[in-house]
């Protein structure tokens, strides 16, 4: 029973315990994508990386057996950097998106892909709410926006971008109603005033609201909505119905208000929140949403200061880092084909949008999003690591492949790290055929042997296979990690 | 187009698997059965092997696909090697491989050309730095070649193919008490450099002349520079060393030596000669050209600064004689273990106290104390115990091990003996290169030998030992001289590394105890028991004992195998064995220990030969490559080479070293084509101490070495890439190609340029077009007056 100490604790392991295992009865979690409980470790990712401080030498905690009078740091900032390092190696050799190009682009991360499944099955009420969760006024920017995101949608290699902003604005007039029933959290008992009510000032009132802050809106003009009324080709009514959401949700317009933040801050309210355009110093308690000439990226700003706000009342940290969002940049037509396999008919692919047939438009969208954006350990940790995807900005890209059969398992080699879990997982299990490595060095695969199919390599080990695939690689099509709010 | 045989006939498979058996070991030695039958692995046989035996698809296709030996496509009718080692790379392979590209039309991504006759093939080394830059046209070896000499040497093979297929086996004179003998070396670097030719030319002279000679078939002699030689000792006489001979040289040099019995013969002899001389028109003194003397300074300096420990007898013994071998001392310090030499019978313990008074270390690279892992294998508990011997010399510009092995099998089989008492194994393991049929070969020969004389088997010498042998071939993958990767590939799996501990000498070949030592450190252990440890460590600095064998090559004038005492400089090497540089260039750095070494500058020429001072200067003794580089070597660009042999090489396991490597690849790539971007110097050596810290193996851990050693060294020429410009005019993408008033007008340059670049203006100056300009080098090389200038 060797004992020997990590992160300052002494522990005393289990004769034959890794530190991985050893760090595990302390509560410490090493970060791993190679590992997995049944599997020996073939320590490959070096993700586990830890430091013997009496040697000097980094071990991989996976494999690394706990040794008598060891002194091991596991999450020092020489070992945090080192694992970034794997990551950002591991990343740049990846071939795929976390997130589609459509959302990402949207300035406030608006769940396209998910949003247009939901209107191809005919879910238009939880679509609506997708969007109203993030646009906050989608119906007004189904109107107003530039929409970048079609700039961005892949869809646009083989015929058109698909028509997201009128999907949007659509599902958000259908539900105009229904929006005003969205639910807050219970009242915090702070509370916040926001200066402006423009596309920011909305935006950060009706999070506020969502986050159960009492919220007050102090506007110097005569009416609610500032530049937006500017707009020519926006109807009157949707901007008034939408802000007639946002007031029933609790939200308290003052409209010719002449306060200022002194005077706000002197008057009982724990923050203000600056949304109307004019400069400000900093200071304490105020938070300032930038207004933008595009509405949307002013409804970012106001999701952002109230997010701000938000963390400084309740004490917690802004911790709602950005996740980490992998990029595979431009698709040659070739490519951006494959993700039309098995889901859209040759004859569909070049007809173009057509708006009008609301569940026929999404179901153009490609699903180029990865099917699997919240389990990936490796998106995972790359958050938690702030790895960046670009450090190797002209490392050459693998080509995009995607191997699916008919038993539902898609099989993307560009997101596959070479952990050998699944290889590992078919040969335990007797798989006739299984999945094996191929080649060597930077061109190692993983695939089905000797001509066979993914069908057939993974005949009874499906399930523990997409189980144990750390990231996007392997996983179920149709299958949704998303869920609706 | 290649010709798809229709249907495979799998018969060959069965037999195979009937002769290798059907457990999942048997895997590499399979597939290269079947590669032998069918010149490549179609996937029928491999499905059949599947069907057959308990290896499984995922296994065979994951073997098949990583070993470059295997093949999963057709192959043309000869195969092209061409040598990418490091001699061969600074003496201009790339060109050659790009010309034979062009010459054959081979298409972009393939590697054979559309009339299926030849198959293009990139090969780590030929073993024949001295020889570069060398190809290999299926067994015949063309040296020192140059672009534009392509076609000739595809015709030259072509037009001689038919000849070698028809020519006679070599007949071998047996040796009476006191005659003559002529030497001739048959190591693959004499081979190369055409001693083939020499012998058949020796035994047509020979039975002319009737002569009584013995004709003895020897070892390397370490002079690879100078192949093919001969060597005619004569009773009472010094011997005589002849060097570059050729074919039609030998009867020259026989007949000043050896006269011809009857006076009818030695009339005809000389009229023969005479004619033949008149009607040839080549009328030259073959001799006097040809001939040195080993007596002769500049060679003097060459063999006698050397000491020889595990290259003993070097030249004079040839290499499968047994009883040669046992009349110069072999075998006495297996005899001496075993009691049978007048003293008592060595325990295990002696044996290994023996050793590591002697200070031995692993000759592999990293220098760990041999006795010491002795003593673990000792101690490691099992009845069942490993010796590998391993002989997967992987280096580009290192060929010791195989030398030893084509040279010394019984020194290096009598340590392996010598080991087994020492640790109480069983079985033992030649893994040796597929790529050193020659070695294998005498390996064989020389385990059969041994086994007839009771020397390897069951109860050996009657001590009530038994030790048996046998020899795995390695299938190219230069990460088996790992040792976790070596057991893997040996237990039939991929050769990927595993992390230690467990080390092999605690679960290593069959999850048994192993005791895995490199081939040069065998063939000092029987000279360590017989001469005695302190003996052994006489030679070398306080920490690195004994000698060592390196090979050297590059720019000097001489090269080849050298063996020199530990903590001799560099600098002695280069200037005194070496002969210094050639053609007046300054010596500018040497690369020791290939791809995983470094290169220490020539300021820093004093370092000694040992394994912390190299260590210290950013280098390692590595397997013991010694690259010497001139002022015309472009730093980044060796670094560049470097780096692409380990890339090439990673086994793909760990992220550092896979992807790394790549990275730092690319980034030395750009650098190399003008297209730095400012903070790469920063990037490449941030990301270069990132894969040394964190790879998984010592592939990995040292694949930067060359990265961090140039960056520290020769930084201003990074930084001048970064600014475009390559000062030692190296580097393609940075440089043109203009021709100087000098110019004759003589149109060789035009003549000769691949690309037609060169207008053919005959008497008037030429000019190259830019546009069309490969940078080839060749225009510069061909022109008569040094017209072509590079910029």
């Amino acid at each position: 029973m060797p004992q020997l100490t990590i992160d300052g604790k002494i522990v005393e392991a289990a004769s034959g315990a890794t530190l991985l295992e050893a760090a595990a009865t302390l509560g410490i979690d090493i970060p791993t994508l190679c590992h997995c409980q049944g599997v020996p470790p073939r320590t490959s990712c070096m993700l586990c990386v830890v430091k013997d401080t009496r040697t000097g030498r980094s071990l991989p905690a996976c494999s690394a057996l706990a040794d008598e009078g060891m002194v091991v740091e596991t999450h020092s900032e020489e070992i945090v950097a080192a694992r970034r390092e794997v990551l950002q190696l591991l990343l740049s050799e990846h071939t795929g998106d976390c997130e589609a190009p459509c959302r990402r682009t949207c300035p406030a991360s608006l769940q396209i892909p998910y949003m247009l499944r939901l209107i191809q099955q005919g879910e238009v009420a939880a679509a609506a709410r997708i969007a109203k969760r993030d646009l906050i006024i989608p119906a007004t920017l189904g109107y107003v926006c530039s929409a970048p995101c079609e700039k961005g949608c892949r869809r646009h290699a083989i015929d058109e971008a698909v028509a997201i902003q009128e999907m949007h604005r659509q599902v958000a007039e259908a539900c105009m109603k229904e929006a005003e029933r969205s639910s807050c959290a219970s009242e915090s008992g702070m509370h916040v005033a926001v200066l402006g009510s423009g596309a920011a000032g909305l935006a950060a009132a009706w999070e506020l609201r969502r986050l159960g802050h009492a919220c007050v809106v102090h506007e110097e003009g005569l009416c609610v909505g500032g530049e937006l009324w500017d707009h020519k080709e926006l109807p009157v009514w949707v901007l008034e119905a939408e802000i007639e959401s946002i007031r029933q949700a609790g939200v308290i317009f003052e409209l010719n208000s002449t306060r200022t933040v002194d005077d706000l801050l002197g008057g009982g309210y724990d923050a203000v929140i600056i949304a109307h355009g004019g400069a400000q110093t900093p200071q304490e308690r105020v938070f300032v949403a930038k207004t933008e000439h595009m509405p949307v990226r002013s409804v970012f700003h106001g999701k952002m200061a109230a997010a701000e706000a938000d963390a400084f009342l309740m004490g917690h940290d802004n911790g709602h880092a950005k996740p980490f969002d992998s990029r595979m940049h431009r698709l040659h037509r070739e490519e951006a084909l494959l993700f039309s396999e098995n889901r859209i008919a040759p004859e569909a692919l070049a007809r173009g949008r057509c708006p009008e047939q609301q569940q026929e438009e999404a179901a153009r969208c490609l699903h180029c999003d990865c099917l699997r954006p919240t389990s990936c350990k490796l998106r995972r940790y790359a958050t938690e690591y702030g790895a960046k995807g670009h450090v190797y900005g002209d490392a050459e890209r693998l080509p995009l492949d995607r191997v699916r059969q008919g038993a539902g398992v898609l099989y993307e080699p560009g997101k596959c790290v070479r952990c050998g879990l699944c290889v590992e997982i078919t040969r335990q299990e007797g798989e006739p055929f299984g999945l094996g490595f191929t080649g060597r060095g930077y061109g190692i695969q993983v695939a089905p042997p000797l001509h066979a199919g993914l069908d057939a390599a993974l005949s009874k080990t499906a399930r523990r296979c997409v189980e144990a695939c750390p990231t996007g690689a392997l996983a179920w099509e149709g299958q949704e990690e998303n869920t609706p709010p | 187009m290649i010709t798809m045989k229709p249907t495979i006939d799998l018969a060959a498979v069965d037999r195979i698997i009937a002769e290798f058996g059907t457990g999942t070991e048997t895997a590499i030695p399979v597939l290269q059965a079947v590669q032998d039958h069918y010149r490549y692995l179609p996937s029928e046989a491999l499905e059949h092997i599947c069907a057959t035996t308990d290896i499984t698809p995922a296994s065979i296709e994951g073997i098949a696909t990583f070993f470059a030996q295997f093949r999963r496509k057709p192959v043309g009718d000869h195969i092209i090697k061409i040598c990418a080692g490091t001699a061969c790379h600074v003496k201009g392979s790339p060109a050659i491989y790009e010309a034979l590209e062009k010459h054959l039309r081979i298409p972009q991504g393939e590697d054979t050309d559309p009339d299926g006759q030849f198959t293009l093939q990139r090969v780590a080394c030929l073993g024949c730095c001295t020889l570069a830059p060398a190809v290999q046209i299926d067994e015949v070896t063309y040296g020192h070649l140059r672009p534009d000499a392509v076609p000739r040497v595809l015709a030259d093979f072509l037009e001689h193919d038919a000849d070698r297929k028809a020519a006679p086996p070599m007949r071998f004179h047996h040796p009476d008490s006191r005659t003559a003998e002529v030497r001739i070396g048959l190591g693959s670097c004499c081979v190369a450099g055409g001693s083939e030719k020499i012998r058949q030319a020796l035994e047509e002279t020979l039975t002319d002349l009737q002569a009584k000679v013995h004709v003895k078939h020897v070892s390397c002699v370490g002079m690879c520079h100078r192949t093919p030689l001969l060597e005619i000792l004569l009773p009472d006489c010094p011997p005589k060393l002849y060097a570059k001979v050729r074919p039609e040289d030998v009867r020259e040099i026989i007949t000043r030596h050896f006269r011809p019995r009857s006076p009818f013969l030695r009339l005809k002899s000389s009229a023969m000669q005479w004619l033949e001389r008149f009607y040839t028109d080549d009328g030259r003194n073959a001799v006097a050209r040809y001939s040195i003397d080993t007596r002769d300074a500049p060679v003097a300096a060459f063999l006698n600064a050397q000491r020889r420990l595990a290259t003993e007898y070097c030249g004079e013994v040839g290499p499968t004689d047994i009883d040669e071998y046992q009349r110069k001392g072999g075998f006495e310090a297996l005899r001496r273990c075993l009691g049978l030499e007048g003293g008592a019978r060595l325990q295990p313990e002696d044996i290994i106290d023996n050793i590591e008074r002697s200070g031995l270390r692993g000759r592999g690279g990293a220098g760990f104390p041999t006795g010491r892992k002795w003593g673990f294998v000792r101690a490691a508990e099992g009845e069942e115990k490993y010796i590998i011997c391993n002989g997967d010399e992987g280096d580009p510009g290192a060929f010791m091990d195989r030398m030893i092995l084509e040279s010394y099998p019984f020194r290096v089989i009598e340590g392996m003996l010598i080991a087994s008492l020492a640790v109480d194994a069983h079985e033992g393991i030649f893994y040796i290169r597929a790529e050193y049929p020659l070695a294998v070969r005498r390996v064989r020969a020389a385990l059969e030998a041994c086994t007839q004389a009771g020397l390897v088997g069951d109860n050996i010498l009657g001590s009530g030992h038994d030790f048996h042998i046998r020899v795995m071939e390695g299938a190219g993958a230069f990460v088996c001289g790992e040792e976790t990767a070596l057991l893997a590939s040996l237990e039939g799996r991929r050769g990927t590394p595993a992390f230690r501990p467990p080390f092999p000498a605690h679960r290593g070949f069959r999850e048994k105890p192993t005791l895995v030592n490199n081939t040069e450190t065998l063939a000092f252990v029987p000279w360590i028991l017989r001469h005695g440890p302190e003996a052994f460590a006489e030679f070398g600095t306080e920490k690195s004992k004994g000698t060592k064998v390196f090979s050297l090559a590059g720019k000097t004038a001489r090269g080849g195998l050298i063996e020199v005492p530990m903590g001799v400089p560099l600098r002695q090497i280069v200037e005194e064995i070496g002969g210094g540089v050639q053609d007046g260039r300054t010596f500018k750095a040497v690369q020791v220990g290939g791809p995983s070494g470094g290169c220490i500058p020539a300021h820093l020429g004093d370092t000694p030969v040992d394994y912390e001072a190299l260590t210290q200067a950013g280098a390692m003794m590595g397997s013991g490559g010694l690259v010497v580089l001139d002022d015309s070597d472009c730093m980044v660009e060796m670094t560049r080479y470097f780096l692409s042999f380990t890339q090439r090489e990673s086994c793909g396991k760990c992220t550092p070293c896979r992807v790394g490597t790549k990275r730092m690849l690319e980034m030395l790539t750009r650098l190399c084509e003008g297209h730095g971007k400012a903070g790469d110097l920063e990037r490449l050596e941030h990301l270069a101490k990132v894969v040394k810290e964190q790879s998984l193996c010592g592939l990995g851990k040292t694949a930067p070495n060359p990265v961090l050693t140039t960056l520290r060294y020769y930084r201003d020429e990074f930084e001048a890439h970064l600014h475009g410009r390559c000062p030692s005019g190296t580097c393609k993408g940075l440089i043109r190609y203009g021709i100087t008033e000098a110019c004759i007008g003589c149109t060789k340059c035009a003549q000769a340029c691949p690309a037609d670049a060169i207008a053919m203006t005959p008497y008037q100056p030429h000019t190259i077009d830019v546009e069309k300009c490969t940078r080839c080098d060749v225009c510069r090389q061909v022109c008569p007056v040094d017209a072509v200038k590079v910029e």
